[in-house]
């Protein structure tokens, strides 16, 4: 599953501070790929912390143990 | 005052359109490795993106704004993601071949010009 462009094109404008700032097509795409990224590493992290502590179901608590290192990361 | 509703509605959808996203990527992931991710981690992790979205928003902005640019180049995602030098790399690979694939296609075109040139010096050959 990937992030559409279209998604990543309408987010960014509303958050523009100028209203004139425009953006380039491969941008877009660059920016989808590194959300795309950011995403799957989360998720495969705490996906490995469930694993380590021996549970089936990744929870918060699995989560918030690699969310300081994930955000130093990306 | 509608104006700041429809704002509000907006951000709202785009906000839900996220959510789904990472969901599906935490269900193919849960898929591949045998696990089930809790609705709290889906939900923290579109908050999560939806913020770092927002700051890589005004980032571009001001990294294109510094080149003297209205229009973010993706440059300006080169100098993003700068500090993760996996992610860099990976990045600056895209670029070049997207680069590459454009030089290719520019190739073909001229290619294509030269040749209509070609039929025209025979055309007026034929005309001599």
């Amino acid at each position: 599953m990937q992030f559409s462009e279209k998604l990543i094109h309408e987010f960014l404008k509303l958050h523009f501070e100028n209203s004139k700032t425009k953006i380039n097509v491969e941008a877009i795409k660059l920016i989808a790929e590194v959300m795309q990224l950011v995403v799957k590493e989360g998720a495969l992290r705490a996906a490995h912390q469930a694993k380590v502590e021996g549970s089936d179901t990744v929870t918060v608590e699995h989560l918030e143990k690699i969310l300081a290192q994930l955000l130093l990361d990306i | 005052m509608a104006d700041e509703e429809d704002h509000l509605n907006k951000r709202q959808t785009l906000k839900a359109a996220i959510h789904f996203t990472v969901g599906r990527v935490c269900e193919e992931i849960g898929a591949e490795q045998d696990l089930t991710f809790s609705r709290h981690v889906i939900a923290t992790l579109s908050e999560l993106t939806s913020r770092q979205l927002q700051t890589y928003a005004t980032d571009l902005e001001a990294f294109a704004g510094h080149a003297k640019r209205t229009v973010i180049a993706p440059d300006d995602v080169k100098l993003l993601v700068r500090r993760n030098p996996q992610m860099s790399a990976h990045i600056k690979a895209l670029i070049e071949t997207t680069e590459e694939e454009k030089g290719a296609k520019k190739k073909k075109k001229k290619k294509t010009k030269d040749s209509e040139g070609k039929s025209m010096d025979v055309d007026i050959e034929t005309i001599d």
